[in-house]
Formats: C-alpha cells, sequence, structure tokens
C-alpha cells in the first residue's frame, strides 16, 4: 500500500471518528448545557448506554473463536455442514432484517393504533381496517390518497416516456455519429453525472418561478426536463448497451434504404429494447419516489403527489393514529412494489449492464 | 517421491470415473496418462492433487498417507489446462505467489524479500522467461503462460509435479516444442511428474511410461516403445500409432490364416480358432504375398498412406516414398508377423 | 470534398448513383440529434451552475429580492459559523460511517450468496427490495415509527432486557438511525458485486489452493483485486449519494435533535427556504460540490494503484 493510500485511511479514520464525537458537540444557544456538552462526558454516557451492546459483542466474538477451534478439528463432512450452516443462518437473519420492517409496515396498517407498539408479533390480535378507514382522510376536501396518487402518476408517466425517448435520441447521436466536438461535449456529458442535484436546485427554482412552472398543474419543473434527457444516467447505460451493436447492422440499414431516423426506429430500437425498458423501469421508480422535486415546486395541497401527501399526513397528527400513517404510506409505495415485482429481472439486469463494464 | 495408488476410486452418483486404480509412479519419472476423454485421468490427477474427493482408497506420497490432505498441504505443483495465471500480477509476482505462503524449508521461517527474489530468478532462469517478469500474464503469448505456469509450479521445489494437458491450446508447432521443453526442465530438477494427455504421440514422444485408461479402468502400464510393440488388448493397439491399426476378422488353423471371403494372408502361426487380427501400417512390406489394388493414397512426404480393401475391410498401409503410388495401382504385398497381433474375437485381450 | 464530388461536378449523372448523405454530412446529423439535450444542457443544467455560483458571492434574498456583492463572506461564514461546520462534520461523520457500512455489508452477502445456496433468487430479492423502495418517503416514515421511543425496536430491546432508547432524540444514535437506513439498503451494491464476483474464474481460486493460499489470503490477493473495478465503481456512486442524503433527515429527524442529523443539503435547503437567503445557501451548496469533487477526484486518482482492468494489461 503507498503512502499516499495509508495517508487517505488515517485521514478517513480521524474525520469519522471526529464526526462521531463531533456529534455530542453542542451548538452554543440559549439552551441550558447538559452534562453530556462534554466529549469525554457524552463518550462515557455512550458507553453506559451501550454497555449490553458490547456485552453481546463479546458473545459474539466468543462464539467465533469457538466456532474456528472446533471447525478445524472436524473432518471434511462434517467442515462442509458447519459451513453451509453458518451461511443459512447469516442469510435467513439479515434476511429477516432487511424484510422484517416492511411486514411489519403491511401489519400495522391492519392492528389498532394501540396495538401497534405493543406486540412484535406479525399479525394482528383483532385486524381491524380503521387505519384505511382513517386513510381515506380528504383534509378538507382538496386532497386525498387516490387524488395524491393520480397526481404522482401525472408526471411519473410522462416523465418515464420522455426520458427513454430523449435519452435513446441522444444516445445514438453520442454513439452512433462523428461530428466536431463530439468529444468534448461527451466529456461534458459524463461530468454532469457528478454534478449533484443539491447546487442547482435554487437558481433552478428561481429560473422555474420565473417561467410560472412552480406550482404548475401541469408539473411543468418536473416534466420538461425530461425531454431533454437531462437524466445522464440513462443516456451513459444506454451509450454502453449501444456499444455492443454492431455497427455493421446501421451500415446494412443504410444500404437497405433507411434513413437515419429509420435506422433508430427499426434497427436498433428493437436490439435496445430491453435497456430502453430497464431505464423506463428506474425513472418510475425514482420519479415515483421524487421528494425534492415536489416539495419545491408543488405549493397546493390539491396537486400534492403521494410522497408530499404522506409527509403531511404523518404532519398532521404525530402520534395518534399510525395505523393510519402506515396505511397511507403502504398504499403510496403499492404500485412501485407491483411493478418491482412484475420486472424483476429487467431491474437486476438493468443494475449490472450500467456498471460491470466500469 | 514415490507415489503409490492404493485401489483409488471415485464415484459420481452412479457412475464410476475411476475404479480401483493402483499405481505406483517411481521418484524422478515422467509418466503420462493417457486416454479418450471420460477415461477418468484428469479425474485421477485431480485427485492426487487433492482437488477431488476420493471416494475410496488411499493416496500415498512416500510414507505420508495423503489421501486426506487439502491440497495446500501436499507441496504440489499444478499447471492448469488453461495455465490459471493470476491475471492481475505480474509474471514475476505470479511465480512468486507459492513463496508468499509457505514456509522456507531450509531457515523454518517466512521467505524473505530477497529469497524470493532469487528463487524467482531461478525458476525463470530454468524456464527461460527471465525476459517478461515484469509483464502481466495477458502481454504474453500461449507457450509464454505456460511456461510461467510451470515456474510457478516449480518455485517451490514441489515433490510432485502435475500437468493437466498442458499442450492442448498450444499451436502443432509449439506443441512439439514446449513437450521437449517439459521433458528438459523434468530431467534438470528431477521432479516426479505426472501428466495427462489424450494425445498418444506426445505421451509417446516424452514420457518414461505410459498408464494408459479407459473408463476408469488401467488398460497397460509400460514404455512407450513397449506398449506400442506389445498391446496387451486392442483398445491399447487401437489408441498408439498413426494411422491406427486395422483389424481383420480371420480364422487360422494347419499353420495358415484366411479371411472370410477365404483369402489367404501371407502370414504364419501355430494358432488355431476365430480371431481378430490387428495388422500396423507398417506391418506391410513390398512381396509376393498379396496382390492389392489401392484406393486411396495420400501423401506425407517422408511416405505415403495407402488404402486397399480385404474382405470388405479398409486397411491402411505405409509406403516407401521412393516409388509414387497412385489410386488404382495394383501392389503386391507381404506382411511381417512382429507387427500383426491376434486378439481374442470377444474380450479383445491380446492371444499372440 | 471527396474525389467522387468533384466527379460529379463535371459528371452530374454520377452523383444520382449515391443515395443519403455524405459521410460528412452524416457526422452532423449527429450534432443535431444530440441538440435537444444540449440545450437542456445549457439552460437546466449550465446556466444554473453557473448561477449559484454567481449568487454564492453576494447576499441575493428570496424574501426582499435584495443583491450585493459580498465578495467570500458567505465562504468564510460556511466554515466558521458553527451550524455550518457541524453540518459538515455531521455529513462527514454520516458519510464515513454509511459508505464502508454498506460495502461492507454489500460484499460480504454477495460473497455467501456465491456458494451454492439453494434460493438464491429469494434471498437476491429479499435483499434487493430494500433499495427500489428505500428512498422514497414512505420507508422514511416507517423507519420513523420503527424507532420511536415506544417504537418497534425498542419493545424488542425491552423484551431482551435493555433499557429501552430514545433513538430520535438522542444525538449519539440519530445519525447513526439515518445512516442505518441507508445501510439497509445495501441491496443494489450486493447485486453487483454478486456479478463481479461471480466472473473470477474457479481456477484462479484453485490454483492458489495448491499454491498454499489459505481462504482468506485468496480472497484478498484473487477476489478483491479481479472485482475492484465494482469496488471503485460503488464506492464513488456511494459517496456521492451520500452526501446528497436529504430524504431521511428531512422526514425522520428534521435534522434534530440539536442539529445532530443536520446534513449539508439539509443546511442547504433551509437557508434557501427557510432563512430566504439563497446567497449563502448556493455557497454552502458549492462548498458541498467542491467536496464531493475533490472526493471523487482522489478516487479516481487513486485508481491507478488499486484497481485492476482486465484490459488494462499494458506497462504498470
Amino acid at each position: 500500500m503507498s503512502i499516499a493510500m495509508i495517508v487517505f485511511l488515517v485521514l478517513s479514520i480521524v474525520l469519522l471518528s471526529m464526526g462521531i464525537y463531533g456529534g455530542t458537540v453542542q451548538i452554543p444557544d440559549a439552551a441550558a448545557v447538559e452534562a453530556g456538552a462534554t466529549m469525554p462526558g457524552a463518550f462515557a454516557q455512550s458507553v453506559a448506554q451501550l454497555r449490553n451492546f458490547y456485552l453481546m459483542l463479546g458473545a459474539l466474538v466468543l462464539f467465533i473463536v469457538v466456532y474456528r477451534f472446533l471447525f478445524k478439528r472436524a473432518n471434511l463432512k462434517v467442515q462442509h455442514l458447519m459451513s453451509t450452516t453458518i451461511r443459512y443462518v447469516i442469510l435467513i437473519g439479515v434476511g429477516v432484517f432487511m424484510v422484517y420492517p416492511l411486514l411489519w409496515m403491511v401489519s400495522a396498517t391492519f392492528k389498532d393504533n394501540n396495538e401497534i407498539f405493543s406486540t412484535l408479533s406479525l399479525i394482528p390480535s383483532r385486524p381491524t381496517l380503521d387505519g384505511y378507514r382513517a386513510a381515506m382522510n380528504d383534509y378538507g376536501g382538496d386532497i386525498n390518497i387516490w387524488r395524491a396518487m393520480l397526481n404522482t402518476y401525472k408526471y411519473v408517466l410522462p416523465r418515464v416516456l420522455f426520458t427513454v425517448i430523449s435519452s435513446t435520441i441522444t444516445a445514438y447521436g453520442f454513439g452512433r455519429f462523428r461530428f466536431r466536438g463530439r468529444n468534448a461535449l461527451f466529456a461534458l456529458l459524463m461530468a454532469t453525472l457528478f454534478l449533484p442535484q443539491v447546487v442547482l436546485n435554487i437558481p433552478q427554482f428561481l429560473m422555474y418561478r420565473k417561467f410560472g412552472w412552480v406550482d404548475s398543474p401541469y408539473y411543468l419543473a418536473l416534466i420538461v426536463p425530461s425531454l431533454f434527457a437531462q437524466e445522464t444516467y440513462f443516456v451513459y447505460m444506454l451509450i454502453q448497451f449501444m456499444r455492443n451493436i454492431p455497427r455493421e447492422l446501421d451500415e446494412a440499414a443504410k444500404i437497405d434504404g433507411c434513413n437515419i431516423m429509420q435506422t433508430l426506429v427499426l434497427v436498433l430500437v428493437p436490439m435496445l429494447w430491453p435497456a430502453m425498458v430497464s431505464a423506463g423501469l428506474f425513472q418510475f421508480m425514482w420519479s415515483s419516489n421524487d421528494f425534492m422535486g415536489p416539495l419545491l415546486y408543488v405549493n397546493s395541497p390539491a396537486r400534492y403527489p403521494a410522497t408530499l401527501f404522506v409527509r403531511m399526513s404523518m404532519d398532521a397528527d404525530t402520534g395518534f393514529s399510525w395505523n393510519r400513517v402506515m396505511a397511507v404510506s403502504l398504499i403510496s409505495i403499492v404500485p412501485s412494489l407491483v411493478v418491482f415485482f412484475l420486472a424483476q429481472s429487467q431491474f437486476m439486469d438493468g443494475v449490472t449492464a450500467g456498471a460491470v463494464k466500469g | 517421491m514415490k507415489i503409490v495408488l492404493k485401489d483409488l476410486t471415485k464415484r459420481f452418483d452412479d457412475a464410476v470415473a475411476v475404479d480401483r486404480l493402483n499405481l505406483t509412479f517411481e521418484d524422478g519419472e515422467l509418466t503420462g496418462l493417457l486416454g479418450p476423454s471420460g477415461c477418468g485421468k484428469s479425474t485421477t490427477l485431480y485427485m492426487l492433487a487433492g482437488l477431488e474427493n476420493v471416494t475410496e482408497g488411499e493416496i500415498w506420497f512416500g510414507e505420508q498417507n495423503v489421501t486426506a490432505a487439502m491440497p495446500e498441504e501436499r507441496n504440489i505443483g499444478l499447471v492448469f489446462q488453461n495455465y490459471a495465471l493470476y491475471p492481475h500480477m505480474t509474471v514475476a509476482d505470479n511465480i512468486a505467489f507459492p513463496l508468499t505462503n509457505i514456509r522456507n524449508p531450509a531457515t523454518g521461517k517466512r521467505y524473505t524479500r530477497e529469497e524470493i527474489r532469487e528463487e524467482v530468478q531461478r525458476t525463470a532462469k530454468l524456464v527461460q522467461i527471465e525476459e517478461y517478469l515484469r509483464r502481466k500474464p495477458g502481454q504474453l503469448s500461449g507457450g509464454q503462460q505456460q511456461r510461467v505456469a510451470i515456474a510457478r509450479a516449480l518455485v517451490k521445489k514441489p515433490k510432485v509435479l502435475l500437468l493437466d494437458e498442458p499442450l492442448s491450446n498450444l499451436d502443432a508447432r509449439l506443441r512439439i516444442e514446449m513437450r521437449q521443453e517439459i521433458r528438459r526442465i523434468q530431467q534438470e530438477t528431477k521432479v516426479t511428474t505426472i501428466f495427462v494427455t489424450h494425445d498418444q504421440e506426445e505421451a509417446m514422444s516424452i514420457t518414461d511410461r505410459i498408464v494408459l485408461m479407459k473408463k476408469g479402468v488401467v488398460q497397460q502400464i509400460a514404455p512407450a516403445h513397449e506398449m506400442y510393440m506389445n498391446p496387451c488388448n486392442e483398445f491399447v493397439a487401437s489408441f498408439l500409432g498413426n494411422p491406427m491399426i486395422s483389424y481383420l476378422s480371420v480364422r487360422a488353423g494347419e499353420g495358415r490364416i484366411a479371411l472370410e471371403d477365404g483369402t489367404s494372408l501371407p502370414l504364419e502361426t501355430g494358432l488355431s480358432g476365430s480371431y481378430r487380427l490387428g495388422i500396423r501400417p507398417e506391418a506391410w512390406v513390398p512381396g509376393d504375398g498379396l496382390r492389392v489394388t489401392l484406393t486411396r493414397v495420400e501423401q506425407r512426404g517422408q511416405d505415403q498412406i495407402i488404402e486397399f480393401a480385404l474382405a470388405g475391410q479398409k486397411i491402411k498401409a505405409i509406403a516407401d516414398a521412393a516409388t509414387v503410388l497412385r489410386a488404382g495401382d495394383s501392389i503386391s504385398l507381404t506382411l511381417r508377423e512382429n507387427r500383426c497381433y491376434f486378439f481374442d474375437e470377444k474380450t479383445g485381450a491380446r492371444v499372440r | 470534398m471527396t474525389k467522387a464530388d468533384g466527379a460529379s461536378a463535371v459528371r452530374p449523372d454520377l452523383r444520382r448513383r449515391r443515395r443519403g448523405l455524405s459521410k460528412l454530412e452524416q457526422g452532423y446529423m449527429g450534432f443535431f440529434l444530440i441538440l435537444p439535450w444540449l440545450i437542456g444542457f445549457c439552460v437546466f443544467k449550465l446556466y444554473p451552475f453557473i448561477s449559484s455560483l454567481v449568487y454564492s458571492f453576494t447576499d441575493y434574498d428570496l424574501f426582499k429580492g435584495a443583491q450585493h456583492f459580498v465578495g467570500f463572506q458567505n465562504y468564510i461564514d460556511a466554515f466558521t459559523k458553527s451550524k455550518n461546520v457541524k453540518a459538515l462534520q455531521v455529513t462527514f461523520a454520516y458519510a464515513f460511517m454509511t459508505v464502508p457500512l454498506k460495502l461492507i455489508f454489500a460484499l460480504f452477502i454477495a460473497y455467501i450468496l456465491n456458494f451454492k445456496i439453494k434460493g438464491v433468487g429469494l434471498f437476491r430479492t429479499a435483499y434487493y427490495v430494500p433499495s427500489i423502495l428505500g428512498g422514497s418517503v414512505a420507508i422514511a416514515v416507517l423507519w420513523k415509527a420503527l424507532f420511536k421511543s415506544d417504537g418497534v425496536v425498542n419493545t424488542i430491546l425491552t423484551m431482551l432486557g435493555f433499557e429501552s432508547i430514545n433513538f430520535l432524540a438522542d444525538k449519539s444514535w440519530a445519525l447513526f438511525i439515518i445512516c442505518l437506513l441507508r445501510v439497509w439498503q445495501f441491496g443494489s451494491a450486493m447485486v453487483l458485486f454478486l456479478a463481479a464476483l461471480k466472473g473470477v474464474p474457479e481456477d484462479l481460486y484453485e490454483a492458489a489452493s495448491i499454491d498454499g493460499a489459505s481462504k482468506a489470503r485468496q480472497f484478498v490477493s484473487i477476489t478483491i483485486p479481479l472485482i475492484s473495478p465494482v469496488i471503485f465503481y460503488n464506492l464513488v456512486t456511494q459517496l456521492v449519494q451520500a452526501f446528497q442524503e436529504f430524504n431521511g433527515p428531512y422526514i425522520i429527524t428534521q435534522g434534530g435533535p440539536r442539529n445532530a442529523t443536520t446534513l449539508i443539503s439539509l443546511i442547504v435547503y433551509n437557508t434557501a427556504f427557510k432563512d430566504y437567503k439563497v446567497g449563502m445557501s448556493s455557497a454552502m451548496a458549492w462548498v458541498m460540490f467542491v467536496i464531493v469533487m475533490v472526493l471523487t477526484l482522489i478516487s479516481f486518482a487513486s485508481q491507478k494503484k488499486w484497481v485492476y482492468y482486465s484490459d488494462d494489461d499494458g506497462r504498470g
């Protein structure tokens, strides 16, 4: 390992520790200074709190040591059995950790409010549809869950469509043609991959305000950029895919009399289709989950999409009816879940296609 | 290091890949495991390496029973069919890798950087790959890659060197050159070597002994020349020799041999009964015996392969290149006894 | 001008033979194809990018609309005002906790899944679903429900005999919980690692075994170098994403308790839309951008040292 790597590692560890301890530094404000305001004090507090945690950690370490000891003494068959068992235990354990929150969420929607936090069981002892009934609340007639869902797809669907089309055309331009400045522009395209949205939010907001797009009934601020292939990740992904389609096909099409657009639509698109579908699916997911966008550009409750509606329903009366909040949340993600399960393999393929070739 | 296999057996579910093998490999010998695909030769090699589990039987390296030992404990070198070189490491690092995992037998401690460098140099010199030490495997040709693989196998001075079809990925020219290299290296290092191949020419050219296998069973163990001259059954006779041996069903009696259609063969024998007669191509020599009409002639430069029919069977023979023969020519041939073999009709075992 | 063109000027009948566009004209068609993107880029990315830099040097106020040049004052404030410094600290802590944890989990599970496991598909889906849903508001809300002072996790803790912890109101824990939300979504990174692991040829491990390498040594010397491109990709993308985290803290803790979970993106948002100080907000955004850029560049520069690309067997 070179010096640079070591320095980097040490630096990150230092920053990490700073960060964790820094989390306990108090901001000077009018409030009283607590006992935990000093770093050592806070650390001691944390340690006390984590005493049981450290006990469990110790037990784990002990287990590992004993396991290795037994393993070395065992014959081949038993070793194999031990390894396999441990593997399954880990996979199932972590799997439970992955899946339990979601299952709990579903079961919570059917429970009584009192019951929700008192038991761990996934089966409600007295199943009720109270949660769902309350979820139908329409907050003074402006907006209810169904309206909110509808609003979401009012911009998600156009966005998906426009993204796929514009990204494909742009990828076609970059991937199949040579023109002056292409390399420079391509480099620019790549640079935008690393451009954080956060930097652009405010100027974009001010600009859209001038255009009159803020709180537009057609969600213009959310849709229009996708017409211009501004989701760089998909353009990149499609260009990568296109690399695998031999250029001879383009030339064969040209010989058969196709013009540029015909080549694209009749020859390339059919081959590019899986990637396009992947892009569409991902954009569907991301747009459905988009929170920052609607937060900035949708102001009237009547136009709230699902993401804003969920937050609103949580703020509305905290601490009271969590079954309602869970029901609202669950309903809002059902379409995404359905789409995911229907198109599982495409998702996996899409993720790997974009990345494995560096 | 002497290697002994006792009743070595490998079963995959119901199929028996290796059937009660009993073999001894003497120290310093170069042995070829020869046979068609599926005969169990690679499986045997992998069991020797420890990469396959043994179903039954034992493997002994010298005085040690290594049957249950892990590959890393056996101190062997293995050259894979497609070399399995570490693509991200330089040639030098590839060769050095084994040394980074074991202790120096001389000092009992881990190898130092200098020791490693020395050993790598020495081994690279042995396989003649010194100029390429800084390169990565991807930049080397097939032959060079193989030398690196051999170097990596030998650097830790193993007791046994195993090679799995080492030459099958090389082109014809290179194959001949590399097999000589393998022989040279083996003789310089005197390490007990076993290599697996399906090419009989390869096996014959460089080994001390050949072990010929078929369907998990050893057919014959002998040095190349002997196996060729004295095959113990039809399979062995067919496997060695190019062009292949030709067979005829014959009836022997009263010192004479007759084919199915009654033709008499210019051969004498004391046997009587029905046999399959195997005739090597070089057994046919010009002379007064049979008159045959050639159906095909193949020029080989150094000789000609001629084909003719006897009792409906295609017979191949080798003729001198002096006179150019053509299809349709009629020539007189007779047989040399010592290149003809009698096999039992049912078992294929050699009778005479 | 190609020779044919010249010829066709003299022999017009030759011109008829060539159909379609010349190579040069074809090239320019490509330019028209990307024109929409280029326009979009200028309008939606370039102009805001530059404006944001300009704003950062002013005291632009959203409410009052006034705009005066203030030089580097905003940037100085970014590094001196305790609120801002804390946000930087918190964001770093968050990123350097989340990213390693997430990558380690992803690699660990991918490694286990790479063995012959029955029901690989089922496990893969189970691990992947959270990363699909995770970014959504619904899941953030769920996380809040789970880690409340009387939430599910505390119920489990009390059952196991520990005392309940008010995660979201506890300075030491709140950030960790947000971090956990991200780590819970390791599925997408895991899928990539799994694909990469499958790409490592089996016989390399066999060779290493013969060469005396233990399983651990094999992992370090063979597996890791050969999947390093994917490690690199995951590292960079996760790092960039971690620095931009917004939804989690905003919804679950609103940046509390006492700013323990106020990440940079939250500061940027609040400064602009609660305090109306657009200038200051832009400066903070730019600080974050520069940090992310520097980290990305460091990563890219370090590639040479530890990332192995199979088509890169040239010198070095």
